[in-house]
């Protein structure tokens, strides 16, 4: 019986992040990672993404196709955790929310790189609480390889570095340094900091990468409303399991006492980074691992068996109906996303909006290309993109059109451009 | 649990080895650029240089890597790798020279 529920669940999983993978266009990150551009991010997942065009043709589909595989490979790591530490029933129930959990499921089915990430911060996690359990050299080995690939996958895995320095440092007191584990994490970040310094231009980017932000989600209320969009009514029942696992620490309940502690730190450093992060959404798909645990740990706190089944029975149904919801699954995907052009270049579309200046301008897009960038006089916001190449020796004009509804209302507005999807755009490039 | 290190000398020589074998590479370049590290002038004149082949070529930023910087008398010379992002081309790419000597800047595709 449990092998077949395993079967249906991973069935599920995969289900749901392979259908449609191909459907809607790329939208800004997304067409960086499937160009394979490293920058200001390592060359790891680009680096996938476009291995992975090679071999199957260069469409959508096969850009996003290792994203949405470390998504399912996420919900398996994610049964053997929770299976390992806290028994075979619980790492059903963690792959079940795992499986259907919607900022996962959206995530997986696009080319952002945070998917990858949290696969390989729950891998960490995993190989160290073995380690704990038993300090081999083989569980070490594994937890070097996980921590050497991690800073290669997002440079935003330092915050996860930090909350993993901070345990070490409140349960190891000031004999932090004689764990093993803590010189691991210096030396596996080595490499990064080297190739950060042998290039100047990321060097600086990452440098004024603060300054360069816009939409500072340093309000509570945006910060709770993408949670909401992220997690919808999960979101509200792991806060009460965060509530719970804090009472349980308070009390000085000793079960499972180390990793309750490492996810309530987890918990905390992750709502202070994203109340200062952007508002990307894609950010929120790192807490995806700590909503499954507080989850567990409010379902756990249950003792009504036919009230949890009934609980679970509805949280599974919420999110099958906020996936069905969500455009990129079930038409064509909505592209909001601005991504780092907007970013990069804040600071002057600010000055132009400022000076009631609508002229046309063009800015470095990093995507390999300049952009002529257009701020709409009614809205006063930057909301036509069109990407241009200028004085090109491969190819003198062409566009990468991303937004078809602002396309689709000033046709007129675009006519002397020549309008081409991402796939296009390539062979043109070529 | 502590575990005494000295008993996996082999493991962290291990470690240690794949780390700097990763980072020679960095290195190797961070060699190769040094002079951007210690003189504002050649600073100066490789932003001249990477704004040069962004008027004149289009390359955004992301297109080029300063791979080395060569000094002679009065003239400083970036070697940038241009790459062609693309899946079909992920493995192409080619090398410029920008000469900058004051305000005179030339560019020499190698």
């Amino acid at each position: 019986m449990k092998k077949i529920l395993f079967i249906v669940i991973i069935f599920l999983a995969v289900f749901l992040r392979l259908y449609n993978l191909g459907v809607g266009d790329l939208d800004t990150d997304e067409a960086k990672t499937a160009l394979g551009i490293d920058y200001p991010q390592s060359f790891v997942l680009p680096g996938l993404a476009v291995f992975s065009q090679i071999l199957f043709g260069v469409n959508e589909f096969s850009a996003r196709l290792p994203l949405a595989l470390s998504g399912i490979f996420f919900v398996t790591i994610c049964y053997l955790f929770f299976k390992k530490f806290f028994g075979e029933e619980k790492g059903m129930l963690a792959m079940l929310l795992a499986a259907f959990l919607p900022s996962n499921i959206v995530f997986s089915r696009s080319a952002f790189l945070d998917v990858a990430l949290i696969f390989n911060w729950l891998v960490i996690i995993y190989f160290w609480f073995k380690y704990e359990e038993s300090a081999s050299q083989k569980n070490l080995f594994f937890l070097f390889l996980a921590l050497f690939v991690c800073p290669w996958l997002k440079i935003q895995t330092v915050y996860f570095l930090f909350v993993l320095f901070t345990y070490l440092l409140l349960t190891k007191k000031w004999l932090f340094w004689k764990d093993e584990r803590f010189w691991l994490l210096p030396i596996t970040f080595l490499p990064l900091c080297f190739y950060f310094a042998s290039d100047p231009n990321k060097l600086y980017d990452l440098m004024t990468y603060n300054n360069k932000l816009i939409g500072k989600s340093n309000d509570f209320f945006l910060v709770a409303k993408m949670f909401w969009h992220s997690y919808g009514v999960l979101a509200a029942f792991a806060l009460l399991g965060l509530i719970f696992s804090l009472r349980d620490f308070l009390k000085r309940n000793r079960d499972k006492e180390n990793i309750n502690i490492f996810f309530l730190l987890f918990s905390i450093i992750l709502l202070v980074v994203l109340y200062f992060l952007p508002k990307q959404p894609y950010y929120y798909v790192w807490p995806d691992i700590v909503v499954i645990y507080c989850l567990i740990y409010f379902l756990s706190k249950i003792s009504n068996e036919l009230l949890k089944k009934s609980l679970i029975a509805c949280f599974v149904i919420i999110s099958l109906w906020t996936i069905y919801n969500q455009t990129c699954i079930n038409k064509e995907r909505c592209c909001a996303g601005s991504g780092c052009f907007w970013q990069t270049e804040f600071f002057n579309v600010e000055k132009q909006i400022s000076k009631n200046s609508y002229d046309a301008f063009y800015l470095d897009t990093s995507l390999g290309f300049l952009a002529k960038w257009h701020i709409s006089p009614e809205t006063k916001k930057l909301d036509n993109f069109i990407w241009k190449r200028e004085n090109n020796n491969l190819e003198d004009k062409f566009l990468l059109y991303l937004h078809p509804s602002t396309y689709e209302s000033n046709p007129t507005f675009f006519s002397d451009y020549r309008i081409i999807k991402y796939p296009s755009l390539v062979v043109v490039y070529k | 649990m502590m575990v005494k290190t000295g008993s996996r000398f082999i493991f962290w020589f291990f470690v240690l080895f794949i780390c700097i074998s990763a980072s020679l590479p960095s290195l190797v370049r961070i060699y190769n650029i040094r002079a951007i590290f210690f003189s504002k002038a050649v600073q100066e004149d490789a932003l001249e240089a990477m704004a040069f082949l962004k008027k004149e070529k289009g390359f955004g930023a992301t297109d080029t890597k300063l791979e080395r910087i060569v000094q002679d008398d009065k003239k400083n010379n970036f070697y940038f790798e241009y790459r062609y992002h693309s899946p079909r081309a992920i493995f192409e790419s080619s090398e410029f020279k920008v000469s900058v000597e004051g305000d005179d800047i030339k560019i020499e595709k190698l």
